[in-house]
């Protein structure tokens, strides 16, 4: 094992950011970015942005440079983001609401039972939305098996997200009361989303095909 | 080097002052830059800063992206990689690093905190050939650049003569050029 630094050796401590030495001086930079484009094929876990961190970093950019091609589009984006973010308020707020009335006929175990009483949304949860439930304090999360994972949050906003192609799937919510059983339901872009009246009595989630369990997660703080 | 045109066009419009590309720049590649960023710092928080700073970088310096010497997602990811790195080795001390590198060495990728887990369909290769290098391969090239760890640091964390080290980094960084080399000529 040679001592020596050859070109090889430069671009690769370039490539990895390890050159604190004075060895790298010179290196080949095609080389180096050849290695920086293995690095950037390094498997690491894609993270969402929080909402609001693309408004934040443009108007950091825009601070610095302005735009100087029109921004209609992005205009456009924003007031998207804008009223898509009341709508999920309204639809959060109406489903609480429904939760209260369709809560009465939905299985919850026996009468007078601690078992929440909860139901499915038909809204598209998006992956923002997802990130940032994850990220609220509070929520609780499990793995559901290969099938998916699911997340719950403090107020009882719940969604099963990172759902392949399937069938209907029922989501049972388990707690000491018994399984409160809702759906079954198609998941609507990999998720589907529901609403539970008493989330902290909730100790598990289950996925259930035609009435079988197909996976459970007990829950646990994010 | 294959050259992806929508990163050609974003280039383009990067020059111009196009708000709208820097934008889809942000939402194509934000999710990929937080989770390296947010892998080497352990800290949302900080890792956000740094997405801010790279994306205000491309914008601010467009010029400095130039589509013929590799990919945009490749480009943006060093400079997140440098600036995560950088930060690290301003809030840590060198003997921490080393030690925390070194309880790291062997536990593989870290989970994220949303685990929104989407991997990057292309590089598949790279990704197989790190999953067979032996440990005595990985590990070192992990450490240093996931852990802002010389070289010289490596050697010290894994107990290791620095020649040594260097030797199995670019014997494992090679294979995996090979691999994306061979994958980009593919059919």
């Amino acid at each position: 094992m040679s001592d020596a630094w050859d070109p090889e050796d430069q671009a690769i401590a370039r490539a990895l950011g390890a050159d604190q030495n004075a060895e790298t001086e010179g290196a080949d930079e095609q080389l180096v970015d050849s290695y920086r484009e293995v690095l950037s094929h390094i498997p690491v876990a894609e993270v969402a942005p929080s909402t609001g961190l693309e408004d934040r970093v443009v108007a950091a950019a825009l601070a610095r440079r302005p735009a100087s091609v029109p921004t209609l589009g992005a205009a456009r984006d924003r007031r998207r983001r804008r009223a898509r973010r009341i709508q999920m308020a309204v639809l959060a707020a109406t489903i609480v609401a429904a939760a209260i009335v369709i809560g009465a006929i939905v299985h919850a175990g026996t009468a007078g039972s601690p078992a929440p009483k909860a139901h499915m949304s038909l809204a598209t949860v998006h992956r923002d939305d997802i990130a940032a439930l994850v990220r609220a304090p509070g929520t609780r999360t499990a793995v559901l098996g290969t099938l998916g994972r699911v997340a719950l949050g403090r107020i009882g906003d719940g969604v099963v997200y990172q759902l392949g192609r399937t069938q209907p799937l029922s989501i049972g919510l388990v707690s000491d009361g018994g399984t409160t059983v809702i759906g079954p339901a198609s998941p609507n872009g990999g998720t589907i989303a529901f609403v539970v009246d008493h989330p902290e009595r909730v100790k598990a989630v289950e996925l259930l095909r035609n009435g079988a369990s197909v996976a459970r997660g007990e829950l646990t703080p994010g | 080097m294959p050259e992806d045109p929508p990163d050609r066009q974003w280039h383009r419009r990067l020059l111009g002052g196009d708000e709208a590309a820097l934008r889809e720049a942000f939402q194509h590649f934000s999710p990929a830059v937080l989770g390296l960023a947010y892998r080497i710092l352990g800290s949302l928080t900080m890792a956000e800063d740094v997405v801010q700073d790279v994306f205000v970088r491309l914008w601010e310096q467009p010029e400095r992206f130039d589509p013929q010497r590799g990919p945009l997602r490749s480009y943006l990811l060093a400079m997140t990689h440098s600036r995560a790195v950088e930060r690290l080795r301003a809030e840590a001390s060198q003997l921490r690093r080393i030690d925390a590198a070194g309880r790291q060495h062997g536990r593989g990728p870290q989970p994220d905190p949303t685990d929104a887990l989407v991997m990057q369909e292309t590089g598949a290769a790279v990704r197989r050939v790190l999953a067979d290098l032996p440990e005595e391969q990985r590990a070192p090239i992990e450490m240093a650049y996931f852990g802002g760890l010389s070289y010289r640091e490596v050697a010290v964390a894994l107990a290791e003569p620095e020649g040594t080290v260097r030797y199995r980094i670019r014997a494992g960084m090679q294979k995996m050029r090979a691999a994306l080399q061979a994958e980009e000529v593919a059919p």
